[in-house]
């Protein structure tokens, strides 16, 4: 098999023969363009705009409109375009996934395509990490496009809607991915047609490509709204989770992703509350919020998944490091870290609508993205996104030096090595970054710095407003920064921070220094963090030092995975068993390879569901758009269209049926999702089972929507007057995010056999003579 | 009858559906074209007449042939068939329940784990095949039915790496199809190999008893085997549907409509979890007396040894009793394999999930466990009475061949295979037409959402 693997085309492409050709015209307008005065620019963009809109191919325009924009950046900002950007720039028109080094100029090369598709005037999008850089690119990228007589605009997350709109409009958007999803389901759930702040989209450009379609893909984006709070208290529960014991109460599943109580757990909860059997359904509601409250107490940190400030809640990204203002978690989760801080009980989230970032990006009919880190993820990029990988090699040479990790036996251990080498390195007044995982190890870390007498700068989630000013300063002689995942990714620092003595000194040591104290989940991510030194060939030096009661070794049980004569290793040396080493790579690639499966899952199980989002999204938006065919719908008699007070009740009422029933729809989905793999012990596909049930439902839904809203808008006819309360359908606010496995079972053996697909393989006498062997233990075992 | 030819002709009409059923006949094409390559230095006349002087089609090797769609009694290429790599696979997975390391790779690598346990599993298959292409040479030798003229260095050597090539080249077959065509290989593989012998076993037996002037028995029997079918579909679908509760989100909202039904989660366990694994196993098992008998083959003794000829002979109501009770008992043996009561009640506990009114832990692990022992006894009888059915079927006179499929092993894997997939097709057809419905929008497409292509099928 794997012969003919190698026959499949490579996923990653380096030669660039078919872009480089392309060079010498571009070269050539370029020339041209040099000689010329800046008004004459404008006359060329306009000719190209006018070629452009009169359908001429834009390949054709390629050369002259590369040319323009280079000579433009280089009035603009006084830089001239490598021929490196130049192919990479080519590569992006053509909807390939752009591998670049930091620093090499991504925000310039996404200038060029953006021009070029830009001028039929549909709207490109840049799409970026997070709102900072999005402002931060858009800024600093319009003044070239107005010179160029093309508009530009971001959008921020919380922007009015008139604003959104008039952003959405511009020929070149910078948004974050997430935010434009949102104003995408939101369009879908909007009750007029100014509600409709996007334009159909045209061609998207992802910065930090691997990020927004690797790393957050399997997070859904979803509009939430409210939910009526359950009876039960809160408080008490809290209370009550807190005086369970880990180990004896209550245990932690494999990756501590799940929390559930052991047999003497629920004896003694069903003692204190006085009930006598705690799984009888009357006590279903006690029962799941005692889970929730569990699941608050261990699986939610404080500083680490979330932060408190002025008296709530506030969720801190996983990926970003970032707070998320409206993120709330789902189904009484919310409320249990609510009572567990402490805080007056809020409202509960409940899902109005959702599409994943992956299917959101599949709906820009040309994609193109570009990354620091593509290569790792080349294939996935090809198999779920159809793209190709080009990359781009550095103009410089990179003068980057990756030490070794160092790994210690403990945490303590690990932190002295780190405070010693912090000091060791501000003594020599070398820059230095050291990237934590989250507030709570940033805060910690700065305590002991100060307590060694290092003066450090701290960057997370509660110091996010001094982000600007501390990055700048970052990289200048002697600073030492402590950042989360804030700066892992996006984050530009100049060395010297701009001035150019300081820059002078600090390449004279060596550059900035970066020191990580975790390994990711995830290679790319350590890579990225590797990345913010040596920008643009400058020297920079990027360490890690990790122990082996990190908390990834610890969720993904380092320890049991080793070899026994490895699991007592201790002291303050730093380990040089290669062995060690190689199992800390080895649990990397397991993780990547867990992620990897859940994505594909999510995406299986999404395919119907987003066909059926189109459906339903479309008829909707007939109705939202034209009256014509909202009065056949609801079976309108009168020759006479009904007056204008009338008309928009009996839309308003349309419209919300259709939200109603989506949303009912894909909320009974999520719930069939987390119980269809069940299905296994019959001997079923737990994907397909979950289509023939999604389709059976979604049959019902269509036909309830007509009859519903036939009979729902003779009342309102009858009685105009009418409350519409059952349109109910509150302002979305918020979102959470979910993880599904498909293959939970410890015994594969009987997943397999037991599949019906599968009857083939007990076909064979052979086999059968273990099998019959290892049944007969089985019933000894049972016995 | 129409609606089945409406179904037919919309499979056609998808492209993509349409290619993969083409490639996946294709493939089995190519499987059928191997088994019939001799191998080089056997003489193809000379075998057939020592396999007809020894013909017992219900002895491990008739059973091996079956599976093979006669590539066995061939000395084709392909004589091994895929049986090497279901060997292996399933030796790999045993594995699993023993060494820490293939438990590693099963449960917690994902893909790399997956690719991983793949290249182990065809390394596996071939040193299989390289001790059983020895045996199997071994085997033809024995009948006399190689070209003498061939030097024995050569004959064993080229053959086994033949017989190894077949092997792969089959378990890569299997691989194509489960990949690009349409249901699982290495099953359709094994079915294509039961089913190549039913046309001639058909015509056979209707000519003959055409001849015989009982065309109403033809049509009798007819009648029969399709109530046989009808009852094998529902054993080997059929499932106890245990209800289970999540107690991990909150739920009661404002203004649901949520459907009372359809929407509660369940475990469904299967009547007959231990599949033909039984019934495999049994065979193989009747097979022993016969082997002593032939050891003991001793004119002088030959007459005294009733039993041992009775359990000899397939057809022999002793030979059937103990056959049948075998079936049972190895049905139970089998079941404990596949489900693990202890390992659900685990599984539930972990996902906050409960069997509503019941404890997690040891009482859910009893509850399945009685449950499991109460549908199992069913499904064994069930089991035993398939296994006897070609028997019967001789004993009425049906011709052997044809006999074997009402019921045994044939049956039962051409029942669920097919049964798979047509619900992949079905599955296919579900996507197709939802695309349609993109396209054309739902209420253009009101009319075909009616008639509902394929989703009653």
């Amino acid at each position: 098999m794997s012969a003919f693997k190698k026959i499949k085309k490579s996923p990653i492409e380096e030669e660039f023969g078919q872009y480089r050709v392309l060079l010498p015209q571009i070269d050539q307008y370029f020339q041209y363009y040099h000689q010329v005065p800046d008004h004459e620019l404008q006359t060329a963009a306009a000719g190209l705009r006018a070629a452009a809109t009169d359908h001429q191919d834009l390949a054709l325009l390629l050369p002259d409109a590369y040319g323009l924009v280079k000579e433009a950046c280089f009035r603009q900002f006084g830089l001239l375009a490598y021929d490196e950007q130049l192919i990479a720039a080519i590569a992006l028109h053509h909807g390939n996934m752009l591998e670049m080094q930091t620093g090499e100029g991504k925000t310039l090369t996404a200038l060029f395509p953006a021009f070029l598709n830009g001028l039929l005037g549909k709207g490109v999008h840049i799409l970026t990490f997070n709102d900072y850089l999005a402002r931060r690119d858009a800024d600093w990228s319009r003044p070239l496009f107005t010179r160029l007589g093309l508009s530009s605009d971001c959008i921020q997350q919380g922007m009015p809607l008139d604003e959104k709109r008039h952003a959405y409009r511009a020929d070149i958007t910078y948004a974050t991915a997430k935010e434009a999803g949102f104003d995408y389901l939101y369009s879908a759930m909007a009750y007029a047609p100014e509600e409709l702040v996007q334009r159909p989209f045209f061609f998207a450009i992802v910065d930090e490509a691997d990020a927004l379609m690797i790393d957050e893909a399997r997070n859904p984006l979803v509009l939430a709204g409210r939910m009526d709070p359950t009876e039960v208290d809160a408080k008490a529960m809290a209370d009550l989770a807190a005086g369970l014991e880990q180990g004896a109460d209550f245990e932690l599943n494999d990756y501590a992703r799940n929390i559930f109580l052991t047999e003497s757990g629920i004896r003694k909860l069903e003692m204190q509350l006085e009930v006598e059997n705690l799984m009888a359904d009357e006590h279903h509601a006690l029962l799941t919020a005692l889970n929730l409250a569990l699941h608050a107490r261990m699986l939610l940190k404080r500083d680490i998944d979330y932060v408190v400030k002025n008296g709530a809640i506030l969720q801190v990204d996983e990926f970003t490091g970032r707070v998320v203002p409206d993120r709330k978690w789902r189904n009484g989760l919310q409320t249990a870290v609510e009572a567990k801080e402490g805080l007056p009980v809020r409202s509960e989230g409940t899902i109005l609508n959702a599409i994943s970032l992956q299917h959101f990006l599949y709906t820009y009919p040309k994609l193109a993205g570009m990354t620091a880190t593509a290569r790792a993820a080349a294939e996935e990029f090809e198999n779920f996104y159809k793209l190709r990988t080009v990359i781009v090699p550095p103009h410089l040479p990179d003068r980057r030096q990756d030490e070794p990790d160092l790994v210690f036996a403990d945490l303590a251990a690990k932190n002295r090595a780190i405070v010693e080498e912090v000091k060791r390195v501000h003594h020599r007044g070398q820059p230095i970054l050291i990237g934590t995982l989250n507030v709570k190890e940033s805060e910690q870390l700065a305590n002991l710095l100060s307590a060694a007498g290092v003066k450090c700068e701290v960057l997370n989630a509660k110091e996010d407003a001094r982000e600007a000013a501390i990055v700048a300063r970052a990289a200048r002689p002697g600073q030492v920064t402590i950042s989360t995942n804030m700066a892992g990714r996006g984050t530009d620092i100049t060395l010297g921070g701009g001035d150019q003595a300081e820059r002078e000194q600090v390449i004279s040591l060596g550059g900035l220094y970066i020191l990580g104290t975790n390994r990711h989940e995830s290679s790319r991510i350590d890579r990225q963090l590797r990345g913010r030194a040596g920008r643009q060939g400058d020297p920079g030096q990027t360490r890690f030092f990790i122990s082996l009661q990190d908390e990834l070794m610890v969720k993904y049980r380092l320890q049991e995975a080793l070899p026994k004569k490895y699991r007592q290793l201790s002291g303050p040396e730093p380990i040089t068993e290669p062995k060690v080493l190689k199992f800390i790579d080895h649990i990397q690639r397991v993780i990547e390879g867990q992620t990897y499966d859940m994505r594909r899952n999510l995406l299986h199980y999404s395919e119907l569901v987003e066909k059926q989002r189109l459906i339903i999204q479309s008829e909707r938006r007939e109705i939202l758009l034209d009256d014509n065919c909202l009065l056949e719908r609801i079976g309108w008699e009168g020759t006479e269209p009904p007056e204008n007070t009338l008309l928009d009740g009996l839309r308003r009422l349309a419209l919300g049926l259709y939200d109603r029933y989506w949303s009912d729809h894909l909320d009974q989905l999520q719930q069939l999702k987390e119980g269809i793999y069940l299905v296994r012990f019959g001997g079923q596909k737990p994907l397909r089972e979950y289509q023939r049930q999604s389709d059976r439902w979604f049959r019902e839904l269509c036909e309830r929507i007509d009859t519903d809203l036939v009979r729902k808008a003779a009342l309102l006819i009858e009685d105009p007057e009418l409350d519409l309360r059952t349109l109910g359908v509150q302002k979305p606010a918020s979102t959470w995010t979910y993880l599904i496995n498909d293959n939970p079972f410890g015994n594969q053996l009987a997943i397999m056999l037991l599949d019906n697909s599968n009857l083939g393989f007990q076909a064979d006498p052979i086999s059968a003579v273990f099998l019959f062997i290892a049944g007969l233990l089985q019933r000894r075992k049972k016995r | 009858m129409k609606r089945f030819i409406d179904t037919l002709k919309n499979i056609w009409k998808i492209k993509e559906l349409r290619n993969r059923i083409l490639f996946t006949l294709g493939m089995l094409l190519v499987f059928r074209f191997g088994s019939f390559v001799v191998l080089p230095g056997v003489d193809p006349v000379a075998l057939q007449a020592a396999i007809a002087n020894n013909d017992n089609p219900n002895d491990l090797l008739g059973l091996i042939n079956v599976f093979t769609g006669g590539a066995f009694n061939n000395a084709s290429i392909m004589a091994l068939g895929i049986m090497p790599y279901i060997t292996a696979s399933i030796i790999i997975q045993l594995l699993g329940f023993a060494v820490p390391y293939f438990q590693r790779l099963q449960q917690k690598e994902g893909e790399s784990g997956r690719k991983k346990i793949n290249q182990i599993t065809r390394l596996l298959t071939v040193a299989i095949t390289l001790v059983q292409g020895g045996g199997y040479l071994s085997y033809v030798k024995g009948l006399g039915a190689v070209d003498p003229s061939v030097p024995g260095g050569i004959f064993w050597i080229s053959n086994i790496i033949i017989l190894s090539t077949g092997t792969v080249f089959a378990m890569w077959l299997g691989e194509r199809i489960t990949d690009r065509g349409i249901g699982n290989g290495v099953s359709l593989l094994i079915t294509v190999g039961i089913i190549a012998s039913l046309p001639a076993a058909l015509v056979f037996e209707l000519t003959s008893r055409m001849a015989a002037g009982g065309a109403l028995v033809f049509v009798l029997e007819m009648a029969i085997l399709y109530a046989i079918i009808m009852a094998t579909v529902l054993i080997v679908t059929g499932v106890r549907r245990i209800p289970i509760q999540f107690a991990k989100r909150m739920v009661g909202r404002g203004n649901s409509a949520m459907p009372a039904a359809g929407a509660r989660d369940y475990i469904p366990l299967k009547v007959n979890a231990a599949g033909v694994m039984p019934i495999i196993f049994a065979q193989a098992l009747m097979f022993i007396p016969g082997v002593i008998a032939q050891f003991g083959a001793d004119p002088a003794t030959a007459g005294s040894s009733g039993v041992l000829r009775a359990l000899n002979d397939f057809t022999s109501p002793l030979y059937n009793i103990i056959y049948f009770f075998i079936v049972v008992v190895f049905t139970y043996v089998y079941t404990a394999l596949m489900v693990n009561p202890q390992q659900y009640a685990e599984y539930l506990k972990r996902q906050n999930a409960f069997i509503p009114g019941i404890k997690p832990g040891k009482a859910t692990a009893d509850f399945i466990d009685a449950i499991t022992t109460r549908i199992t006894l069913p499904g064994s009888i069930f089991l035993g009475i398939i296994a006897i059915l070609p028997a019967f079927a001789g004993g009425f006179g049906v011709n052997i061949a044809f006999a074997a499929f009402f019921g045994g092993t044939s049956l039962l894997i051409l029942v669920g295979v097919v049964l798979d997939t047509l619900q992949q097709i079905e599955s296919h057809l579900l996507m197709r037409r939802y695309d349609g419905l993109v396209k054309s929008g739902r209420l253009q497409g009101r009319q075909s959402r009616m008639q509902g292509i394929g989703a009653n099928m």
